[in-house]
């Protein structure tokens, strides 16, 4: 039974497409058929952090219309080959995306035996956001430990219990899972940024990643590469472990802890 | 944080951050929930308390705080000096 998630957050800048390319990447080199859509109509842009923009014909919003086949949007990732892409419109009718017609390219993609299919949701609580919320079941919800991006969290959190089809028709509940990014651990030991369990306590979710800040992000940026495959970087091991657990793995929370430092950097800070 | 914040009672910024998100959270989630009861319980306490002192509305605290999988209501009230009225 293939499975719709979310990446959501409701704040901008958090993650949420870094996480969608890496997720959906690390879940196709399980060998999951797993194709992952951009749901930000009129600001695409998950086709260049995955590095296939150029390769981009037709997109979701032709595929409502009508105006191509689901066959002829779906863009076949470069690093993966389980991997499919559908590229947000670049149009500026944000109404474009309809129930309907999200529902439909789902059906669809179920059809052609996607095990998983990632939604990339735009920031905001927006027909893109809504959109991309309202089948899912389950949610990876991004946030940063910023007080803006926790409030913002817990405001997505309510908006998929009140939203999502599977709230509206009284099904088992979507199941929520917590993914903190632009971690770092040395300045949580100092108290001077969220830890990762007050986090997860505020929002009441349990942490599928745990994912430090890195430098390495605008690089794979840079170079339309996903931060999963970033071999053996602290960020990309993160990732790698975020795609395991939710595939079942039980696997202890790394980068969780700062490294050691001494006691004399202890006694008067910095 | 470095010790010598914490000798000096700097508190940290990240307990900070917590405490008013707890707070925030809280009553935004009671809101959505149709819970939003806090402004008038406010209201009828101190129109209760009122009965037997004078305390002014600002001397008042009603709080719902969620901790860990329990919701917390904390009510603060201060009493002015000598502002029991006894019959």
């Amino acid at each position: 039974m293939a499975k719709v998630i979310v990446v959501t957050s409701g704040k901008g800048g958090v993650g949420k497409t870094t996480t969608s390319a890496s997720f959906a990447t690390g879940l196709a080199n399980h060998g999951k058929k797993t194709a992952v859509i951009d749901f930000d109509i009129g600001l695409r842009n998950l086709d260049l952090i995955l590095g296939c923009e150029r390769r981009v014909v037709y997109d979701f919003v032709n595929v409502i219309q009508g105006d191509a086949k689901l066959s002829q949007a779906l863009v076949r990732d470069k690093h993966s080959e389980n991997l499919s892409i559908l590229a947000a419109s670049q149009t500026k009718d944000k109404e474009a995306l309809n129930e309907e017609g999200v529902k439909h390219v789902l059906d669809e993609l179920k059809e052609l035996g996607f095990e998983y299919i990632v939604c990339d949701s735009p920031a905001g609580i927006e027909t893109g956001a809504l959109m991309a919320l309202r089948f899912a079941d389950e949610a990876l919800i991004v946030t940063n430990p910023e007080v803006s991006a926790v409030r913002d969290a817990d405001r997505m959190l309510g908006i998929i219990e009140a939203k999502s089809l599977r709230a509206e028709q009284g099904l088992d509940r979507v199941k929520e899972h917590l993914v903190i990014t632009r971690y770092v651990p040395k300045r949580a030991d100092k108290g001077e940024m969220l830890s990762h369990t007050d986090v997860a306590e505020l929002l009441s979710l349990p942490i599928l990643g745990l994912i430090p800040e890195s430098e390495l992000v605008l690089d794979c940026s840079n170079r339309g590469s996903p931060v999963i495959l970033a071999n053996g970087s602290p960020a990309a091991q993160a990732y790698d472990d975020m795609v395991a657990r939710f595939l079942g793995e039980d696997r202890p929370l790394r980068f969780s802890q700062p490294e050691q430092t001494s006691f004399w950097k202890r006694l008067f800070g910095g | 944080m470095s010790l010598l914040d914490m000798l000096f009672g700097k508190k940290p910024s990240a307990s900070i951050a917590k405490e008013r998100l707890s707070i925030i959270l809280a009553h935004e989630r009671a809101q959505r929930n149709g819970k939003d009861f806090i402004g008038a319980l406010k209201e009828e306490l101190i129109a209760v308390i009122c009965k037997y002192t004078s305390i002014d509305k600002e001397a008042l605290k009603v709080t719902l705080e969620q901790r860990d999988s329990i919701d917390v209501l904390k009510v603060d009230v201060v009493l002015p000096d000598g502002g029991v009225r006894r019959g």
